[in-house]
């Protein structure tokens, strides 16, 4: 693991080092002088920073008051619209209701819960790159994802965001409602706050993360 | 009460305790001079939005992404040249500093004018998360960088912040 200072001070002062890794930095700081002072930079900057706030003036809050009541309010539109947009929702609520998604296999539901819980396993022979585009490979640990065991790599990229790429022997199951690509070879899903890219080759992976720009990166660069 | 009195009421009491929010963005965006008028356009624009029937799900990153486009209009519109203030601002004079926090003891002018030494993008994700108490994700989505980014930048800007104001920090540490 390459020692950035401030790359994992960043990521450590805005909240993204979780768990066993927040409290193995926490640990680090306290013998490395480098880490050490680019927390406490950080710190200070914030402290600064958050001094600068400042009041609206009052007679500001007057002016706002008075130019936005000198507005005349849209037209909203005519009731038969809402009546039409109420036709459509309620058609729209039906099919819905007919079609209650089926919740995604086991195996990418553990997979999204052992991203989103930041828990590290055993750790376990890397199958990947030390560097995937941007990121950086952090650890590699065993998981038990439903019925599949998988490696799982840790790749961080230059703040701190963590892209998690499962290996497994065997496919994947395909998540419910996910995207395929024109080859059939790779398929993308969005789930709350995470996105989901599963690839067959050169490995089997899925490759999981919070911020989508890292996820896509991270899965054109594992492609053969 | 009428229809549009009543509207214009229910947007105010929405949205004018984000004043001082919208407040301090604007301060981070615009010369000074143009602060109060970009303030004023972003909530009328606001109101527009509002009354056509698209109140947000939350008022404060709402009505800061529209102050962000507001801000950006504004300079393109006016080609207004962005300057480091060299005269102390009136408007700081009758602001009593953060009470209880020794750093915010730091004149609120220097901390000012320090913000305009930053590059645009440290500035304004400063402004948003340490000034305006968003998140990273929440910034990330207003200005379309990504989470990371937003960290990143907001790092080196504080660490740049903290060099630029060191000797009044250490002297109210002292």
């Amino acid at each position: 693991m390459k020692h950035d200072p401030e790359r994992h001070a960043a990521a450590y002062l805005g909240g993204l080092l979780k768990g066993a890794r927040r409290q193995m930095f926490e640990r680090h700081i306290v013998d490395c002088e480098d880490c050490w002072r680019e927390v406490d930079l950080g710190r200070k900057g914030r402290s600064v920073a958050e001094a600068g706030r400042e009041l609206a003036p009052q007679a500001l809050r007057e002016r706002v008051r008075a130019a936005v009541e000198t507005v005349s309010p849209r037209r909203r539109r005519p009731l038969w619209v809402f009546g039409a947009g109420l036709v459509t929702i309620v058609a729209v609520a039906v099919i819905v209701m007919m079609a209650v998604p089926e919740p995604d296999p086991g195996e990418i539901q553990a997979a999204l819960a052992s991203y989103r819980s930041g828990s590290v396993g055993v750790p376990a022979q890397s199958l990947l790159p030390e560097r995937l585009s941007d990121l950086e490979l952090v650890g590699a640990d065993r998981a038990q994802l439903g019925g599949i065991d998988a490696i799982a790599h840790r790749y961080v990229d230059r703040s701190g965001d963590e892209v998690v790429v499962y290996v497994a022997d065997e496919e994947w199951p395909i998540a419910v409602g996910a995207e395929h690509d024109n080859a059939g070879q790779t398929w993308l899903a969005e789930r709350d706050d995470l996105v989901v890219i599963c690839l067959n080759q050169p490995h089997s992976s899925l490759v999981v993360g919070d911020d989508s720009h890292d996820v896509e990166l991270v899965a054109y660069s594992l492609r053969p | 009460m009428s229809m549009r009195k009543r509207t214009h009421d229910e947007f105010l009491q929405a949205t004018l305790p984000a004043l001082d929010l919208v407040y301090n963005l604007a301060r981070r965006l615009v010369d000074a001079r143009d602060v109060e008028d970009v303030v004023q356009e972003t909530f009328t624009r606001a109101f527009g939005a509002w009354s056509a029937g698209r109140p947000p799900r939350k008022v404060e990153p709402w009505l800061a992404t529209i102050c962000l486009n507001t801000g950006r209009s504004w300079l393109r519109r006016a080609s207004t040249t962005r300057e480091v203030p060299t005269e102390p601002d009136p408007t700081l004079a009758a602001i009593d500093d953060v009470a209880g926090d020794a750093i915010g003891n730091v004149r609120k002018e220097a901390v000012h004018a320090a913000l305009w030494e930053l590059p645009e993008e440290q500035r304004i994700a400063i402004t948003l998360m340490d000034l305006d108490g968003f998140t990273a994700s929440q910034v990330s989505k207003m200005t379309g960088s990504p989470r990371g980014t937003v960290l990143a930048r907001v790092h080196r800007g504080r660490k740049r912040l903290a060099r630029i104001l060191e000797k009044e920090v250490d002297q109210v540490e002292a």
